[in-house]
């Protein structure tokens, strides 16, 4: 026995969901709609969400670890010598030597704990780090092995000026292995903020050569910061190239490994947010089904005419499941494209709405609006479309629009063809 | 090949309303041949319509025997009677029951199209029957923009694309004025007879019945064959 075409349930199906205003193809563009309004949401926090932690990965990786750190834990203070060889492997953008360690910064108006980084000069004048870094005062290079930069919280803290000197206090382990502190007087060269609050309130950045001397024990913590040109992409390839370049002697760490735990906290939270958002989407599905159902009521005499004509009840239930596909689709065709095109101007749109905020705020609080501020935050959100996690949201809308239209559908397909052509 | 294409024998058919069982069908036996035209006639109530559901296979007999082509159809289940309407017959209602989303082309072609056939050839052959019941010129027209002879001849068309050994027609002239159910009556024999259909017609009008090869009455539940002397 010949079955019946699939062609034929998309042909109808697709009638249908053009039909005209007052028969049931309103149902399923109402329906679409539905979807698509949901889906809105669902893109725009998937680009914002993405290009947020995009954005705040890369300052700390660009400012702090790099995308891969080297480490020779048997000879550390002979460490660099592996620079010029990591420097040659193809995708690696810069190799820079980096000591750090914890000591007390004693300034006019107090003193404080902070990380010392005595990191390469040219790691400061790298793209990359001088799109992250902000001077707040004075310059970001330093000129002599006796000038620090401070954190703009760390300055605050302990009262630090540009031109002025302050104390650094350093534990130095003696061959009997006593503690004796060893203050050095540096001058503050500059004052720079990282964009984060935590970082500006911690760093003191020293010349290389200077933290050699001021940490010249084996025992701080020394690596080498490798930064790369696609970290996202190669990190980990990388990583084990250059382990088996370097051989047994050196560890090779990926920013994934050195940042695990923020990195999943973002994630995480993405992942929160999608799925609630994802409940928006089943819904938008459900109210597919009661589309459907209103439909399958409104053509119940078309169904009795097809099913006359030799449509079987499956037949007639793949009519409303198509419609149901395609109402889905319609929906997510719409509502990713405009969350795609709202997610792409997002940035003159957060303007725009601070713009608009803030003439308020100034109307009646004489405050200005920052959504985003600039000194603690992303000022522009890098702009990410993850297009797997696109298509994977467009598909399961389609599935979820189809699977809620099961039920109505079957229902359509067992009706008797006999029974409602007697009431028309 | 048998040249016998419709027997029935012994169709009882009863409807429960209330406390009273209404006996519509008692042991109606009939043959039908092939190519041939039957027209069944009788008073309002009287089965009609019944008897011609049964024999389409929207409706089934309390007892009795339907073979068509020597398939017995009342044994078929609902997925073989769906098979058994594509396959073998054509359907004409009073009313002409056109999907109003789809043209008069579009709605003589579906039942072909969902019939497995290509939408093209589709397109092809209910272009050639709409052209056989005189509708050429109205093909892309909505069933909205029909006049009520038009929808009944898009239905005749409709009723003959998939080709079936017997064409069923309730009432085809029931909604019609004079002049329409006259062309409509005539379309529908006149294309029976070119595609060598078998015609099983119920109607009330008697210049309809008259064209018939064959004619019958169902009164009380009996269903009688006229002579030539009863018309």
């Amino acid at each position: 026995m010949r079955s019946i075409k699939e062609g034929a349930g998309f042909f109808i199906a697709f009638r249908y969901l053009l039909g005209r205003a007052n028969e049931g193809g309103r149902y399923l563009r109402g329906a679409a709609a539905g979807i698509a309004l949901s889906l809105i949401p669902i893109i725009v926090t998937l680009i914002v969400a993405d290009g947020m932690i995009r954005g705040i990965t890369d300052r700390y990786l660009e400012l702090g670890t790099g995308h891969l750190q080297v480490y020779n834990f048997t000879d550390p203070l002979s460490l660099e010598t592996a620079a010029p060889l990591i420097s040659q492997e193809e995708g690696v953008r810069g190799v820079w030597a980096e000591r750090h360690g914890l000591g007390v910064l004693i300034g006019n108006q107090g003193k404080t704990g902070a990380t010392i980084r005595a990191v390469e000069r040219s790691f400061w004048e790298d793209p990359g780090s001088r799109a992250y870094l902000t001077v707040i005062a004075g310059e970001a290079r330093l000129q002599s092995d006796r000038e620090v930069l401070l954190g703009e919280a760390l300055a605050a803290s302990i009262g630090a000026e540009v031109g002025k000197n302050i104390r650094i206090m350093t534990m130095r382990v003696t061959g009997d292995n006593r503690n004796i502190p060893r203050t050095t007087v540096f001058t503050v060269r500059g004052i720079v903020s990282s964009g984060y609050r935590e970082l500006d309130s911690l760093w003191c950045i020293m010349s290389y050569e200077a933290g050699k001397e001021t940490f010249p024990s084996k025992n701080e913590v020394s690596c080498l910061i490798v930064k790369i040109r696609n970290p996202y992409r190669d990190a980990d390839a990388l990583a084990r190239l250059l382990g088996y370049t370097l051989g047994a002697r050196y560890s090779v760490y990926t920013w994934k490994e050195l940042q695990r735990s923020q990195y999943s906290s973002y994630e995480s939270t993405r992942q929160l947010l999608l799925f609630i958002m994802a409940l928006i989407v089943l819904v938008a599905a459900v109210n597919v089904s009661s589309a459907t159902s209103m439909l399958a009521i409104e053509r119940r005499r078309d169904i009795a005419v097809l099913k006359a004509a030799g449509a079987s009840p499956r037949a007639a239930s793949r009519i409303f499941l198509w419609g149901s596909c395609l109402t889905g689709l319609t929906g997510a065709v719409i509502g990713i494209g405009l969350g795609l095109a709202i997610g792409n101007f997002i940035n003159p749109l957060i303007h725009g709405l601070e713009a608009v905020m803030g003439f308020f705020a100034r109307v009646f609080h004489r405050e200005e609006v920052k959504i985003l501020d600039p000194g603690y935050y992303l000022e522009t959100i890098p702009i990410i479309i993850d297009w797997t996690a696109v298509f994977f949201i467009g598909l399961l809308t389609v599935l979820c629009s189809v699977i809620a239209s099961w039920i109505p559908a079957r229902r359509a397909g067992k009706l008797k063809p006999l029974d409602i052509l007697r009431k028309y | 090949m048998s040249n016998i294409l419709v027997q029935a024998s012994g169709l009882v058919k009863t409807y429960e309303s209330g406390v009273e069982t209404l006996r519509i069908l008692r042991g109606v036996s009939f043959e039908v041949a092939r190519g041939t035209s039957v027209a069944v006639s009788g008073r309002s109530g009287s089965g009609k319509s019944t008897l011609l559901n049964i024999l389409g296979g929207l409706d089934r007999c309390d007892s009795g025997s339907v073979l068509i082509g020597g398939v017995e159809i009342l044994g078929l289940s609902e997925s073989g009677l769906s098979a058994y309407r594509r396959d073998r017959v054509g359907f004409i209602f009073q009313f002409h029951y056109l999907l109003k989303d789809f043209t008069a082309l579009e709605n003589v072609m579906l039942p072909a199209y969902m019939a497995g056939m290509k939408k093209k050839d589709a397109f092809e052959k209910a272009g050639v029957l709409l052209s056989d019941v005189k509708l050429d010129d109205r093909i892309r027209h909505f069933p909205s923009q029909l006049s009520g002879g038009e929808r009944q001849r898009v239905a005749v068309a409709r009723a003959l694309v998939n080709d079936p050994d017997l064409i069923l027609a309730d009432e085809p002239t029931g909604n019609l004025d004079p002049d329409n159910s006259g062309m409509v009556a005539e379309l529908l024999y006149a294309a029976a007879e070119k595609w060598g259909k078998t015609l099983m017609v119920v109607t009330h009008d008697e210049k309809v019945a008259a064209r018939a090869m064959y004619r019958y009455t169902l009164e009380g539940g009996v269903l009688t064959r006229l002579t030539r002397e009863d018309q």
